[in-house]
């Protein structure tokens, strides 16, 4: 799988093609090995449990990728090399949490040889609150375009 | 590699430089992100490329090696800009400095910028972190 998208015929309000992650603490725990990033909050149910958050969390890092994820398959290697996201984290995700990750184009312009397409982008739980949102940006070259 | 010393909130300024960071993204290094995220497009294994979230997660370890966080520290916000293909087997050194730092009322306000080169001092990545952290001895 490269790109699912034809970038020569991207419409405004095109969804990108969604897709769904389980959140599981195993999981969690192999993204803390891979990340390095051994925070309790996240690896540590005993100690999670006794903070505000009542619980292990997912580290948002993990969700974000997630969008990577969706941007790859949406726009292949253009997203490698041109890609940026603007997001903010408005909820954790905790184990169990079904993810929803989505987008749909905002906008496209052209500028300086290249395409700017600007995608809004959301990761929800399956109680439909926002985990993340923002904006995803790919610059597709010119001289990639038909 | 050794661990840096880790620096305390409060003797961070807008400014303040972290010492870089290298890693070497071997094989070993990519799988395990591949695998912890479930990451099944065919691009990155047929052409031995490197998914710009795993140099993300480094650059990210790299500043929790460097600042020592209170518990309660909610990472908020992160904008990134993926600048170049970075292969299985190139070795990155991750930058970090400081943009702002706020007190407001009982919480802190930091923005980290990071920038990561590849063994070229070509810039693969940029971005922006934002952090609210407690103040001492508060958890939110």
């Amino acid at each position: 799988m490269g790109a699912e998208l034809d970038t020569n015929a991207l419409k405004i309000g095109q969804c990108l093609p969604e897709i769904r992650k389980q959140i599981t603490q195993e999981e969690i725990n192999l993204y803390a090995k891979a990340s390095r990033d051994f925070n309790p909050i996240h690896i540590d149910e005993e100690f999670a449990k006794k903070t505000p958050l009542g619980g292990t969390i997912a580290h948002g890092m993990l969700v974000l990728a997630y969008i990577s994820q969706m941007m790859v398959n949406s726009f292949g290697k253009e997203w490698l090399t041109g890609g940026g996201l603007n997001v903010r984290f408005k909820a954790p995700a905790r184990p169990g949490d079904l993810i929803s990750i989505q987008g749909k184009i905002r906008a496209i312009r052209e500028e300086a040889e290249q395409t700017i397409v600007s995608c809004d982008v959301l990761c929800s739980n399956q109680k439909n609150d926002a985990v993340i949102n923002g904006e995803a940006i790919v610059r597709i070259k010119s001289e990639n375009l038909n | 590699m050794p661990e840096p010393t880790k620096v305390e909130y409060h003797q961070l300024f807008a400014g303040f430089e972290f010492p870089p960071q290298n890693y070497a993204l071997d094989n070993p290094t990519v799988s395990a992100y591949m695998e912890a995220t479930k990451e099944t497009n065919d691009i990155y294994r047929n052409e031995g490329l490197v998914p710009p979230m795993a140099v993300t997660a480094l650059a990210m370890a790299s500043l929790g090696a460097a600042i020592s966080m209170p518990p309660g520290t909610i990472h908020v916000s992160q904008e990134l800009e993926f600048l170049k293909l970075v292969k299985v087997g190139d070795t990155i050194t991750c930058f970090s400095k400081i943009s702002r730092k706020q007190d407001r009322g009982s919480l802190h306000l930091m923005n980290t910028d990071i920038t990561v080169l590849n063994q070229n001092q070509e810039k693969i990545l940029t971005g922006k972190v934002g952090f609210i952290l407690p103040a001492a001895g508060k958890i939110v």
